[in-house]
């Protein structure tokens, strides 16, 4: 367990990027939520009368004024995407290039153990402290947008922080990583086994082999069955994890109307396992995922070229 | 006595060369093995089927595992520098040291930083930002102050200055040799050596030439100053190589009785550097 902890923290020393990347995009959009707040609202459109705008929504639709925590959501995920994927190219790749694998190796790590914590972390470190930077840049938000209802001399409690549920935010964000780190099993397997399988290039070897089968595919068969197999493991979680049907919408909606506070529901309403933990393309990706794995693991191993 | 290292016919091949011909070969516990040889002659694949980084045919045993099925098991009793150390660029010493004490149980921090102290490194410097030499004392501080039972040193010095090359040295034999540990160095500058060596193995073309403890070969081996009138009554005795020193031949013989020798002229053990020119350019002649 020790060992497991020790090479977490190893992977965090080597990829400060984990990191610095969704902090640097925290920062510009502070920034500019800086800029926009004090300057463009003050100059252009007055903190009272955004007071007032915020004041004209009635109580139960006030929610709505998070609703750009999703935005936020969005951005900081493909920021994560973006750095897993770089991650994973050079995770059993870098170390072989510049013969520092046989420094790892030289220790009493099996080569399992230094594979599987790769794997973890990009499906939970770093996920996780995308998490954190997410709500932590929301709340700044919030503090901020504070300060502009407290200029504009409305109550910043019962127009922000009362209607905007924190938790369920928080919540919210949190499941999200969560599914998609668990569809994304195979896709983290491909890549870690074409970083374990390259000598050279690993970007090639992560990309080239899918878009040549997908090509194939079309000149022999005329069909796009893998194309849309990908397409689905890249974006298809979102309908199997979260529940947007008709009929919540119509509750939702009822609860907006009538001002009904309690009918309005929460975010976390639309958080529904069930489909994507009963789908047959959750558990086949993670069969997949653990026959990627196995062969960077078994490369790893037993391939010899220092 | 007991035997940590047992090759039986390990052999290894890349393609269609044989980096290692079929070799047969036991090393006891307690020892400092020099293992010497030219370039590409065998001695990092040696190395590498030792230390479980490559496949190889035949059986070898160390410590009672098996190198390349066991070799996280292995690491626990033996450590390795692998040709020049390479440690990766990123890491920073203190971080080098915090990983190496939690993932290896006989790890010992103040001995490393007992090492340390003795450099210029900086704790919070990171590799990327020591000079070649630094890297090299970072290593060798991590494993020198791992407890282990075999130590492999591949070309550990490369890069030093003389200075720190001695010392290194001294240390190894001073602070970590003992009767329970073992020792495999290579090295190009085998006269820095040869003294702390108990034991010598000469490979060349991936065969095992010579392999013998110092003693046996003070005995076997003997050089000869031989003047210009003697030279053909030391060439009669069949001398393995022949070399001219200011105009005097010095000889060396294997395995001719020392009696007969000193008819000759001067007797003296081979230094480790003339006795390896001299089997190498024997064999191949």
């Amino acid at each position: 367990m020790k060992t497991v902890v020790a090479l977490l923290k190893r992977e965090v020393w080597e990829n400060p990027a984990f990191y610095v990347a969704p902090l640097v995009v925290a920062a510009l959009i502070l920034l500019s939520g800086i800029y926009n707040a004090f300057y463009v609202v003050s100059k252009y459109v007055g903190y009272e009368r955004v007071v007032t705008l915020l004041g004209t929504i009635p109580e139960a639709a006030r929610p709505v004024i998070y609703s750009w925590w999703p935005l936020l959501l969005i951005v900081f995920n493909l920021v994560m995407v973006a750095v897993i994927a770089f991650y994973l190219m050079d995770s059993l790749y870098a170390d072989r290039k510049d013969r520092s694998i046989l420094f790892w190796k030289s220790l009493p790590v099996p080569d399992s153990t230094t594979v599987l914590s790769k794997l973890v972390t990009a499906l939970v470190t770093v996920p996780a402290i995308t998490v954190a930077v997410t709500v932590g840049s929301a709340l700044v938000l919030m503090i901020m947008a504070t300060l502009i209802i407290w200029f504009g001399g409305g109550s910043a409690w019962a127009l922000l922080w009362k209607p905007v549920p924190l938790i369920d935010g928080t919540l919210f964000v949190a499941y999200a990583f969560l599914v998609q780190s668990l569809w994304y099993v195979p896709l983290v397997g491909w890549v870690m086994l074409a970083s374990a399988w390259a000598r050279r290039a690993p970007f090639m070897w992560t990309v080239l082999p899918p878009i040549g089968l997908v090509l194939l595919e079309q000149m022999l068969l005329r069909t796009e069955r893998f194309a849309e197999l990908l397409g689905e493991r890249i974006v298809g979680v979102i309908p199997l994890a979260f529940q947007v049907d008709d009929d919540k919408w119509e509750v939702m909606w009822e609860g907006f109307q009538s001002g009904d506070a309690e009918n309005v529901g929460r975010v976390t309403d639309v958080i529904d396992p069930t489909p994507l933990l009963t789908s047959p393309q959750l558990w086949t990706g993670f069969v997949v995922g653990a026959l990627f794995v196995a062969a960077a693991i078994w490369l790893r191993r037993y391939r010899d070229e220092t | 006595m007991s035997v940590l290292i047992k090759a039986d016919q390990v052999a290894k091949s890349y393609g269609s060369t044989q980096a290692l011909k079929p070799s047969s070969f036991a090393i006891e516990e307690g020892r400092i093995l020099g293992l010497i040889g030219p370039n590409g002659a065998g001695k990092t694949t040696a190395l590498k089927a030792i230390l479980g980084l490559t496949p190889f045919e035949g059986s070898l045993e160390v410590l009672g595992f098996n190198p390349y099925r066991q070799r996280a098991e292995l690491m626990k009793d033996v450590c390795f520098i692998a040709d020049v150390a390479i440690l990766p660029r990123w890491i920073k010493v203190s971080q080098a040291l915090d990983f190496v004490e939690t993932v290896h149980p006989r790890f010992h921090r103040e001995k490393a930083m007992a090492f340390l102290e003795k450099t210029e490194i900086s704790l919070n410097k990171k590799v990327k930002q020591l000079s070649k030499g630094m890297v090299v004392q970072l290593h060798l501080a991590l494993v020198m102050a791992i407890d282990a039972r075999l130590l492999v040193l591949d070309e550990p010095t490369l890069g030093l200055d003389i200075l720190f090359r001695k010392s290194f040295y001294e240390s190894l034999l001073n602070d970590y040799f003992d009767e329970k540990r073992t020792i495999i160095i290579t090295t190009h500058q085998v006269e820095e050596i040869e003294n702390l060596l108990t034991d010598l193995m000469f490979i060349q073309h991936g065969k095992i030439v010579l392999h013998a403890s110092m003693e046996a070969v003070a005995d076997r081996y003997s050089e000869v100053m031989v003047t210009a009138e003697m030279r053909e009554q030391g060439l009669a005795m069949s001398p393995i190589h022949t070399r001219e020193v200011f105009g005097r031949h010095v000889m060396l013989f294997e395995d001719v009785p020392q009696e007969k020798l000193s008819a000759l002229g001067e007797l003296r053990v081979p230094s480790v550097a003339d006795l390896f020119v001299g089997k190498m350019q024997g064999v191949s002649a």
